[in-house]
Order: C-alpha cells, then structure tokens, then sequence
C-alpha cells in the first residue's frame, strides 16, 4: 500500500502516514477553507489501511499548534476510526503535542481524550521552542 | 467621497489594528492571520492570547467566505466564490475585539438569532457541552463548507458574551454583524 504525503501549506498541516511502519503524523497549523474536502483522502487512506493491511500497531503522533472549529470535527472523525479500530490484541497509540504554554492546545487535547474509549490518548507536553 | 485622513483616524480611535473590507478568499484569511499573528508577536503578547485572537478572527472571516449573501459571481459555483464582508480586529478598554458583517438572507435570520441567543446565555460548562454535543453529531450540513461550531467555538474563547445585531435591508437580505471580545 501506498503511504500517504501531503505537503503543509500555510492553512493546512504537513501528512505523513508511513503504511510499512504504522507511524502516522500530523504536524502544523490546520484551518482550510473546507476541512470535509481537505481531509476526505486522508479518511479514504485510513479506512483502507485499516481494512487490508489490518496493522497490529497504529501510532498517530499529532503535532498541531492550531486548528479551527471544522477541521476539529475532521480530527475527531479520524481518532473516532481509530478508537474504533483499537482493541482485540490491535495498539492503537494518538500522542497528542502540545506547547507548555500553550492552555488552549492541551485543553483542545483533553477534549479529544474525554470523547474516546479504546485508543490509547497521551498528552504530551513540549518544552522551550 | 469620504475623506481618508478622517476615516484612517476613526479607525484609530475605536482601537484598530487591522481592519479589512471586501471579498474574502482564503488567501485573505492567511494574509490577514498570519500577519495578526506577527503583530501581536512582536508586541509580546502571550502565546495563549494570540491563539485566542487568531482563532476568533479565523471562524469569522470563515464564516464570511462561506455564508456571506454578497457574493460573485452571483450563479452557484463549487470553487472560487468572492464572498463580501467587513472586518476589524483591534483593542478597547485592555481588551481585543474581533468583529465582522456581512449581508445574510432573510430565510436564514430566525435561526441565526436563536442560536446566538441561546449561546448568549450558556456558561463555559454549558457552552463545552454543546460543542462536544455538535461536534459528535453534526453532519456538514447540505451547502455548509463548515462543521457549524464557528459560533460555539468564538463564544468558548470570548471573555464576555457574544454581541450580535441583524438589521433587516430589504425583503431579501439582511446585515449580520458579530462582536466577540477576547
């Protein structure tokens, strides 16, 4: 299966989903004029990779420093795919980043992990610059 | 015409800082935001207010590119649409304001109104819930290139309740504009 990478742009965050390793990224800031079309690959991409390679190991690590009120509805459809997918001998890890003084990214963070059950959430805290 | 040394110091005394008036496109909003953003960065503002401010200034210049009734051209398109609208951000009494207009069809006001109302009167407790709530359940509505949050999510980053005013123009369109002070 193909890995999926998609270039950031000034309103949407680098993609890098490694099919081979299970290692996914999501890194900068997340505001496009339409988040349904921007991320709808990116949907297509996961429910494919979840239905034929079936990984025994999926680690998300999401670095995004902001994200608007659409793209949060994208994100939450994405983790819901994994929570969905987590469990029966299947890791599922999301390591949510974010900035130590950045209150409004951790509290982002904890709200995702409140609305999810089986995958593993962690919220991880970056220092300095 | 309107003299521009008296409009430029009007904007100046209302505590502007940006103020941007024509068709918004998604290059605008990236203009307009990051530039925001180095400003305020430059003047040391925290880190947590800048996200607050930038946020703010995102879902309503969003709201304007999607739902604005001022539009070219005028036929439905899926791309490219020019949407119109006003916007100023700037500082009164220690506090940032974010505040945007735009014209609005009159179908569309009755339901507008009672949602802003009703945010109006939420708590923070009340106003995380109901984005939670949304979030979960809310398909992108028909027509709607957002998730329908804009709203709650301002109301979540504003330090006092939203204030709202929709005047009637004509049998078709009316003028929305949105205050949300940071």
């Amino acid at each position: 299966m193909e890995n999926l990478k998609v270039e950031a742009t000034k309103s949407t965050p680098a993609i890098s989903f490694d099919a081979t390793t299970g290692l996914l990224e999501l890194t900068g800031k997340s505001y496009p004029e339409n988040a349904a079309k921007f991320f709808s690959p990116v949907f297509e991409w996961m429910t494919a990779y979840l239905e034929t390679q079936s990984p025994t190991k999926v680690h998300l690590n999401v670095k995004i420093i902001y994200l608007n009120s659409s793209s949060s509805k994208a994100f939450l459809n994405l983790f819901d795919m994994l929570d969905n997918y987590a469990g029966n001998g299947r890791s599922v890890v999301i390591d949510w980043h974010y900035h130590e003084e950045d209150e409004t990214g951790l509290e982002c963070g904890e709200e995702f992990q409140e609305d999810l059950e089986s995958a593993v959430f962690n919220l991880v805290q970056i220092t300095g610059d | 015409m309107i003299e521009l040394f008296s409009l430029y110091k009007n904007l100046k005394a209302e505590g502007v800082i940006f103020s941007f008036c024509g068709p918004a496109s998604q290059a605008v909003v990236e203009g307009i935001g990051e530039t925001l953003r180095r400003r305020m960065e430059v003047q040391g503002v925290g880190a947590g207010l800048i996200n607050k401010v930038f946020s703010v200034f995102i879902e309503q210049i969003h709201n304007v590119l999607h739902y604005s009734s001022e539009k070219l051209p005028d036929e439905p398109t899926d791309e490219d649409e020019l949407r119109f609208g006003i916007i100023l951000i700037g500082m009164r009494d220690g506090k940032y304001y974010v505040r945007c207009g735009n014209y609005v069809a009159n179908e569309h006001v009755q339901a507008l109104s009672d949602l802003l109302k009703k945010l109006q009167d939420l708590d923070k407790d009340g106003l995380k819930a109901l984005y939670k709530e949304r979030r979960r359940s809310a398909e992108s509505l028909a027509g709607s290139k957002g998730a329908g949050l804009g709203f709650i999510e301002m109301a979540r980053k504003a330090s006092e309740p939203l204030i709202f005013d929709l005047s009637r123009v004509d049998d078709k369109l009316s003028f929305f504009s949105i205050t949300t002070i940071i």
